[in-house]
């Protein structure tokens, strides 16, 4: 039969566990405004029963646990699009710079062409008059600058974005040290049986920052966290992080090492990912049209230049230094050949007074004299496609922020503590460690009757 | 082969006056315009909401506006003269009516793409969850054959867990 004895025991476990209940309703409201916070409860169950005999008594109740809560699923669809906002955040940032060189204005190539067709449209009316002439040559000059310039500058991005690929490896080293040294603790808590939940978070915190880097893949086992990149590099497999390293390769460029293995061409989305991409992808595409525009441009401008005759009546020469024959380079090197403005071959027949080769030269505005474009609807081409380059990923990095935004709702409905929630369990479990002190007075006075008894 | 009439073609100013028709058909085509952004904002929010019945209705309703908006400038091309429109003989608007076509396309283009890429999300979103409910052992990141396949993932020491193996 159960004693009173017993019926202390049983009301105390009510009381311990009701306190530890209320503990973790305390820390809930107390971190309801801490970023990153997943909210707790107390998993209470019923202590192991008594038997005797043909009787069953329980034993009361204890803590058995406080857990997180968490969703998993929704932890991972929080992270892959913080790659992709990561990622979206670096091309923005580093196609809205390159955007700025093809903006509007005096200098820009647009401009240079239609002034340097001009000139010669110009000299066409006035074929022997030397100041026109030298107009050509400076409009040759201004384009030739347009161009060195604006490749210059996407050049000198390319580096920067270069240096921020060393900044971000450098940032994913910390984050993954950091991940390694936390998921010892964590290992050594629930090793013990105890709850691991603010390491947990904080980790959860970290792998998210991380996310924004590089694309990472979280893969959860029983007692520990191994991280790897989209195509399964190491970065943190429990309690060891693996640094990457960057290194400078044959074109100048920093590229990503993973213990001794070049993994820049795999890595796709993070900050990382969107570094490179611009980088290696997206300006050298805009580089690459540039240089044959400027190409195309000197080569059919050499061509009619000498085909025709200068002031003196002797055969033209280039305009324009050649360009390399792979185009590769034309724009960043594009000069203007002469210095003499009566070099310019503006006569078709070696007459001072002709002007036919000037006509021929001007003709080539609207000619379709590369990859079947005129020179002016080329350089729009070019325009759009940069335009069209920032706008999507101006597009995709406000899909990113409006799901991530919906998701991270999500995350707090799930995991973020809610006031109304926790002072309903506050007063629960008041309520109930109440009763459980009633209890031990009740059985207190019981006590007290029975020592009476046995005294009086 | 159906008329082509770029808005921005017709937005290039030259001094022409506008014909009445043209006029009309680029207010009836910004009130389209302005149907088609509420309708995209409109999806936008059902896309983010897995709210299937409505991304439909919403793409329904994208289908016929822009029915609805090719046929206003065909019967718009139709009764201007056959070059009008073009880069060689634009169509003048008011500034202030050809920059409200403007901006409305602009952002129904924004708004297009950004439509784009949430569907791409979640289509992804819904392929990752199909695998996690298809097989329960299955974590989301790479597959083990795809792990197995990269030696250099992890260095082996002796007594570590490698990743390899896992």
């Amino acid at each position: 039969m159960s004693s009173l004895n017993a019926s202390l025991a049983t009301a105390l476990s009510g009381l311990m566990a009701d306190q530890g209940a209320l503990e973790t309703t305390s820390n809930n409201v107390a971190n309801a405004n801490t970023p990153g916070y997943s909210r707790e409860v107390p998993v209470l169950v019923t202590s192991d029963p008594l038997v005797m005999g043909s009787l069953t008594f329980g034993t009361g109740v204890s803590l058995q646990s406080i857990e997180s809560v968490r969703d998993p699923i929704l932890e991972s669809q929080i992270q892959q699009e913080t790659q992709t906002q990561g990622q979206a955040d670096a091309l923005v940032s580093a196609l809205q710079q390159a955007q700025v060189s093809f903006t509007n204005n005096t200098n820009d190539i647009g401009t240079a062409i239609s002034n340097f067709f001009d000139s010669i449209n110009q000299l066409s009316a006035n074929p022997s008059d030397l100041s026109v002439r030298q107009g050509v040559l400076t409009a040759a000059n201004n384009l030739a600058t347009s161009f060195n310039q604006v490749s210059d500058n996407l050049t000198q991005q390319r580096t920067n974005l270069g240096l921020s690929v060393v900044q971000t490896v450098g940032q994913i080293n910390q984050l993954t040290q950091q991940i390694a040294q936390l998921n010892g603790q964590i290992s050594s808590l629930e090793n013990v049986g105890q709850s691991a939940g603010t390491f947990i978070d904080q980790r959860t915190q970290l792998i998210d920052q991380l996310s924004s880097l590089v694309d990472v893949s979280v893969i959860q086992s029983d007692n520990s966290l191994t991280l790897t990149t989209a195509s399964g590099t190491a970065l943190v497999a429990g309690q060891q992080s693996f640094q990457l390293q960057t290194q400078l390769n044959s074109s100048g460029q920093q590229d990503v090492y993973a213990q001794g293995n070049d993994i820049t061409n795999t890595i796709a989305s993070g900050q990382l990912g969107g570094l490179l991409q611009a980088r290696d992808q997206q300006i050298p595409a805009i580089q690459n049209q540039l240089d044959t525009l400027a190409a195309g441009i000197a080569n059919a401008v050499n061509k009619v230049q000498t085909g025709g005759y200068d002031l003196n009546g002797k055969l033209g020469t280039n305009l324009f230094n050649p360009p390399p024959a792979s185009g590769t380079g034309a724009a960043a090197g594009l000069s203007v050949a002469i210095t003499d403005p009566s070099l310019i071959a503006a006569s078709s027949d070696g007459t001072a007074g002709s002007n036919g080769n000037a006509e021929a030269m001007y003709a080539l505005r609207s000619q379709a004299v590369i990859a079947g474009q005129s020179p002016t609807d080329y350089y729009s081409g070019i325009v759009a496609n940069v335009g069209n380059m920032t706008s999507n990923a101006v597009a995709d990095q406000n899909a990113s922020n409006l799901v991530l935004q919906q998701l991270n709702d999500q995350r707090a409905s799930v995991s973020g503590v809610s006031l109304d929630e926790e002072a309903a369990n506050m007063m629960r479990y008041q309520q109930a460690y109440a009763a459980s002190a009633q209890i031990i007075s009740t059985i207190n006075s019981m006590m007290e009757t029975v020592v009476n008894m046995k005294t009086s | 082969m159906t008329p082509h009439f770029t808005p921005d073609a017709a937005l290039r100013p030259n001094g022409r006056v506008s014909p009445d028709h043209a006029v009309q058909a680029a207010q009836a085509s910004l009130v389209l315009l302005h149907e088609l952004e509420a309708s995209l904002e409109a999806t936008q929010k059902a896309v983010l909401a897995r709210d299937l019945a409505g991304l439909e209705q919403g793409t329904l309703e994208q289908i016929r506006l822009e029915q609805a908006f090719r046929e206003q400038w065909t019967q718009c091309r139709t009764r201007l003269p056959s070059n009008a429109g073009t880069s060689r003989s634009p169509v003048l608007l008011e500034p202030q009516l050809a920059a409200e076509l403007r901006a409305a396309g602009t952002r129904v283009l924004h708004l297009g793409r950004v439509q784009a890429a949430l569907l791409v999300r979640a289509q992804r979103s819904l392929r990752m969850i199909a695998s996690l409910a298809g097989r329960a052992d299955l974590g989301y990141g790479p597959s083990p054959a795809r792990i197995l396949s990269c030696p250099p993932a992890l260095p082996a020491t002796p007594g570590d867990e490698s990743l390899c193996r896992v």
